[in-house]
């Protein structure tokens, strides 16, 4: 009693022995965002499931695995970590500039963005995949491609009125 | 018979004309909806004569999946939450195109298709088509789902849907405007060498609106 008293007091936690959980089963998948590992104490019928990244966080959890196991949960820790937190879900042409509609995978919240305001956040841009990267870079330099295009074209207009507005100025001058 | 539920304007006697209108041009009867919905002949009869019923979301959904409408198509809802929630297309295979808007409805009805749910309004006349190449790589990889409107005026640097008549084929490329000339050509530069310019005889099906990317 005196014992649990003192481990709340000072937060210890249980330091369980190896081999006091065995994985049942793993499911979900890494590029959801939604991998669970669901654990049985050994040699009991109490299943529980945690996520990866809950596992290896409570440390004291994980000595309880075997060494295969606590590797594994390792494993999927990682690979869940490393999918990105954003996805293109689709784009919108019909708008213009052209909108990327993405999805926060650990929310499923999506949002509307162009390809200038994803650069424009190092943050946003972290977080995708190297093939939706891609795809906005390719958006944004279309997008840039045509801007200047127009640029030159006004540029050039101007070039031409001023130039008729000095021939102008020429033939009413004498 | 308007009700107010959840903040949504629901129009059930429009249900009814919906969902008839929908059987009729699918040469559905009540019982081989049912069977397919797996929905009561009961409730079907119902939700078809009677404008006061209440039917379930579940019923709704079975019914809408298999008559390939939205479920805002049906129960009328506003034109705000219509902006919002989109609306369903047909998928339509390569073969079977070209397509005009004459016999667009005639494809359309004349057998059971798979729809895909747009997450933004789209023309009536929209379908959608899977991508069967990587000709358009970076922006449409293979199996991405592309939404066409066939009603849409194609613009320069619009991705269209071309029937071309040197190559008897249909295609998916960008359009490029130079007026008075007007080219089509890819977006993967493996594939860019190969740019048509366009005659009086090539037509211009319909222009892309939206493109989804498969998961």
């Amino acid at each position: 009693m005196i014992f649990t008293l003192l481990k709340k007091f000072f937060g210890i936690k249980a330091i369980y022995p190896e081999n006091t959980f065995k994985i049942v089963a793993i499911n979900g998948q890494p590029d959801c965002k939604n991998l669970e590992v669901v654990y049985q104490v050994s040699g009991k019928s109490t299943i529980n499931m945690d996520k990866p990244e809950v596992l290896v966080n409570e440390l004291m959890h994980i000595k309880g695995f075997s060494k295969n196991e606590s590797g594994l949960i390792h494993d999927l820790f990682c690979m869940e970590k490393s999918m990105p937190d954003f996805r293109i879900m689709s784009m919108q042409f019909e708008i213009d500039p052209i909108k990327f509609e993405i999805e926060d995978i650990g929310s499923s919240h999506t949002l509307l963005l162009t390809a200038k305001e994803i650069i424009a956040s190092n943050k946003i841009m972290e977080k995708f995949s190297p093939n939706d990267l891609t795809m906005i870079y390719y958006q944004l330099f279309k997008e840039d491609e045509i801007a200047q295009k127009m640029m030159k074209a006004e540029i050039k207009k101007l070039q031409t009125e001023k130039q008729e507005g000095n021939l102008y100025v020429l033939k009413n001058s004498g | 018979m308007n009700e107010k539920i959840m903040g949504i304007n629901r129009n059930f006697s429009r249900f009814n004309k919906k969902m008839a209108e929908l059987m009729k041009t699918r040469n559905m009867t009540i019982q081989s909806l049912s069977k397919e919905a797996g929905i009561a002949v009961g409730t079907i009869q119902k939700l078809l004569t009677d404008p006061s019923c209440n039917p379930t979301i579940s019923s709704i959904e079975a019914i809408c999946n298999i008559l390939g409408a939205s479920i805002s198509e049906m129960i009328g809802q506003d034109e705000k939450m219509n902006t919002l929630n989109g609306s369903s297309v047909y998928l339509l295979e390569w073969e079977e195109l070209p397509i005009s808007l004459d016999n667009i409805h005639q494809i359309f009805a004349d057998r059971q298709r798979k729809t895909i749910k747009t997450s933004f309004p789209v023309g009536k006349n929209a379908f959608a088509l899977v991508m069967r190449d990587n000709s358009m790589l970076p922006l449409f990889p293979e199996q991405a789902t592309l939404i066409f409107d066939p009603e849409k005026i194609p613009k320069d640097n619009s991705y269209v849907l071309v029937q071309t008549n040197n190559y008897k084929t249909i295609m998916f490329k960008q359009l490029l405007i130079d007026e008075p000339f007007k080219y089509i050509t890819s977006t993967n530069p493996l594939f860019r060498d190969n740019i048509i310019k366009l005659d009086g005889q090539d037509k211009i099906i319909a222009v892309l609106v939206q493109s989804q990317l498969n998961f």
